[in-house]
């Protein structure tokens, strides 16, 4: 079963009210691999995160299948599921000081996460916890224990949260925006950690961020998603050399260039992603792309458009992407 | 094992230093104004607690020889401070004594009634689903009745003295609390760290009380102080109308009911035992304002 990829998503969708908030979704992630997932705010990133993990809305519908290194979380009694789960996975969310009980210290909130993932006792979860917290740099453990979130920065809040993901040693983490709500200095601290721990314990990671330089910083595989769909999905650098759906190249654009002309105001997509339900038929970025025509009204299926059989695309006309540039 | 990056450590310190001093400044503020409140209901506690050491006489003994004394006069080497009632009572002992029953009913129906209703409002809130739509129902409908009208109705059924008023009481009362808890509750239960709690297998019990309650406290007290209030009065107005404390047990609203017969003649009967109640209902009033300003400021 080792050779199972850490996490196989199938065909996943999740409706809500009837209207269907990700629909027909693949995602992989191989052991010690970085797939980043990225798309503006609401198409759908952090329902997928929640759905992968067990903690969708009650009112959620899911389809498809999310198999944990071979095995479908489906074929399990929901309590064998979550306990698969948690062995397997560990999640960190956004908002760095929101992701922390305000009222417990934080030393006790990473030895918490021991507790409840392997019933380890309160003495050695507490070592256990000062040791984590050490290696995700913190400094002064010790004395860090102590305080309440309140105390600590966002940056620190975030290592903190870090820390009580990997202490149950998790072989996946589903990282959530873990940087957006950080200025740019502690947001490229983080990623560091990230990518050392990475390096350090071969644990997968889902990346989810609208931040193209991010994805670029970080991602062996990136997954482009538009209004509930993957539009591109492929290796890294594929995909930053060769975008193939106009929603890529668009966001790729995003990017502030450091090297090379500078232009003088960062570019953005016109328009925001509609809102579920005023999706349109056919290719959902097609209200939006520069490219749409008539034959845009029929859904583009999601295929190799070059020699890459890794490298996807979902679009009628990838061979006219040139006229964006 | 290298950590990562350090954080820059004066700007994490700093901005410490100002929100440890803003708490430090908000404790301060919220002191200065509440003392004297504090003060008052001390006082009422402690001649509540210490009744029978406090009191000058006993409340309960009768002198027809010395009924209806006026504040300060003495019968037979007894000094009646505050007068006397109709039966020749010492009104300052009937008023220490009845400090005990206000006190005592206002603080278990408060307590009872917000137990039931925080616990049944996080369920709702928590839960969803048919707990939230039963549950939330019956707050509507208790709220849509008159609390006072329920409960001299339920007083008028089950019978009249202290643990029924309790009970009484704390039944009509418990959807204010369920109503605050359940909003609250609702609010918080898509919190990241209550996501994390349940990720990690954390039960609904665990959560209610390691994640939820702790962080409403904040917002229970504050109704809890104001209800505090008109539990007093209630019980006041239930002991008036002789449905509560039974007599010859003193108690504030019982003593104004038996002062209106006198009003003209000896007023003391009755406006003792009403300050009494007002200084109470006052403070504690005054005190749940402070107590919100002091944890939300924003309702202001
Ligand atoms: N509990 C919910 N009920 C109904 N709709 C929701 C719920 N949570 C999110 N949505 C909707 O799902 C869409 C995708 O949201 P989200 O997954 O948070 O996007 P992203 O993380 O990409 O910004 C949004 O349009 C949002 O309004
Ligand atoms: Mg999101």
């Amino acid at each position: 079963m080792t050779d199972m990829p850490l996490l196989a998503v199938r065909d996943l969708s999740v409706s809500i009210n009837g209207a269907k908030i990700v629909d027909g979704l693949d995602l992989t992630v191989e052991r010690s691999e970085i797939h980043a997932l990225v798309g503006e705010s609401g198409c759908g990133k952090s329902m997928t995160a929640l759905s992968i993990l067990g903690l969708q809305p009650a009112a959620a519908k899911i389809g498809g299948s999310v198999a944990l290194q071979g095995t479908d979380v489906a074929s399990l009694s929901r309590r064998a599921a979550g306990k698969l789960r948690r062995k397997t996975m560990s999640v960190i969310f956004q908002e760095p000081v929101a992701a922390l009980n305000p009222l417990m210290k934080v030393g006790d909130q990473v030895a918490e996460a021991l507790i409840m993932s392997t019933g380890s006792d309160r003495g050695r979860a507490r070592s256990a916890a000062l040791e984590v917290m050490a290696h995700v740099g913190i400094s002064d453990p010790d004395q860090r224990y102590d305080q309440y979130p309140f105390e600590l920065s966002g940056g620190m809040c975030q290592r903190i949260s870090i820390a009580a993901a990997l202490i149950s040693r998790p072989q996946l983490l589903i990282a959530d925006e873990p940087t957006t709500a950080l200025d740019v200095t502690i947001q490229a601290a983080i990623l560091d950690l990230m990518k050392a721990l990475r390096r350090e314990t071969g644990m997968g990671m889902v990346l989810i961020t609208h931040d193209m330089g991010v994805v670029a910083d970080m991602a062996d595989r990136v997954s482009v998603m538009y209004a509930g769909r993957i539009v591109e999905t492929g290796p890294l650098h594929e995909v930053f050399a060769r975008p193939t759906h106009p929603y890529t190249s668009l966001l790729l654009s995003t990017i502030p260039r450091l090297v090379g002309p500078r232009k003088t105001e960062l570019r953005t997509i016109a328009g925001t992603v509609p809102d579920i339900g005023r999706w349109p038929d056919g290719c959902r970025f097609r209200t939006r792309c520069p490219l749409a025509d008539a034959a845009c009204g029929a859904l583009p299926p999601l295929v190799a458009h070059d020699a890459s059989v890794a490298h996807l695309a979902a679009c009628w006309h990838t061979d006219r992407l040139e006229a964006l540039a | 094992m290298t950590a990562a990056l350090a954080p820059p450590q004066d700007e994490a310190q700093s901005e410490l230093q100002a929100l440890k001093r803003a708490a430090r400044a908000r404790r301060v503020r919220f002191l200065s104004r509440a003392w004297p409140l504090l003060a008052i209901l001390s006082a009422l506690v402690l001649a509540a607690l210490f009744a029978p050491w406090i009191a000058p006489n006993d409340p309960l003994r009768q002198n027809l020889m010395g009924r209806l004394q006026a504040p300060g006069s003495e019968v037979r080497g007894v000094l009646y401070l505050l007068g006397s009632d109709e039966l020749g009572r010492d009104l300052l002992s009937r008023v220490i004594h009845g400090a005990r029953v206000s006190l005592l009913v206002a603080i278990s129906s408060v307590l009872l009634s917000g137990v039931v209703g925080t616990t049944l409002g996080m369920i709702a809130g928590y839960l969803r689903g048919w707990p939230e739509r039963i549950i939330m129902r019956l707050t509507d409908v208790f709220l849509s009745i008159p609390a006072i009208l329920l409960a001299i109705i339920a007083v008028a059924v089950l019978g009249p003295g202290l643990v029924n008023v309790v009970l009484v009481l704390a039944l009509t009362r418990w959807p204010r609390y369920a109503r605050v808890a359940y909003a609250q509750t609702l609010a918080l239960s898509n919190a990241p760290y209550v996501r994390l709690s349940r990720f990690m297998g954390g039960g609904t019990v665990h959560i209610l009380l390691r994640h939820i309650l702790p962080n409403i406290m904040g917002a229970l007290i504050v109704v809890a102080t104001l209800e505090f209030g008109l539990m007093v009065l209630f019980e006041a107005s239930l002991s008036f109308l002789g449905l509560g404390v039974q007599p010859p047990t003193p108690s504030w609203g019982a003593m104004l009911a038996a002062g209106r017969d006198y009003v003209a003649t000896a007023w003391w009967i009755s406006v003792f035992p009403g300050f009494c109640l007002f200084l109470l209902v006052l403070a504690m009033n005054l005190l749940g304002d402070l107590l919100r300003d002091h944890f939300d400021p924003r309702l202001r």
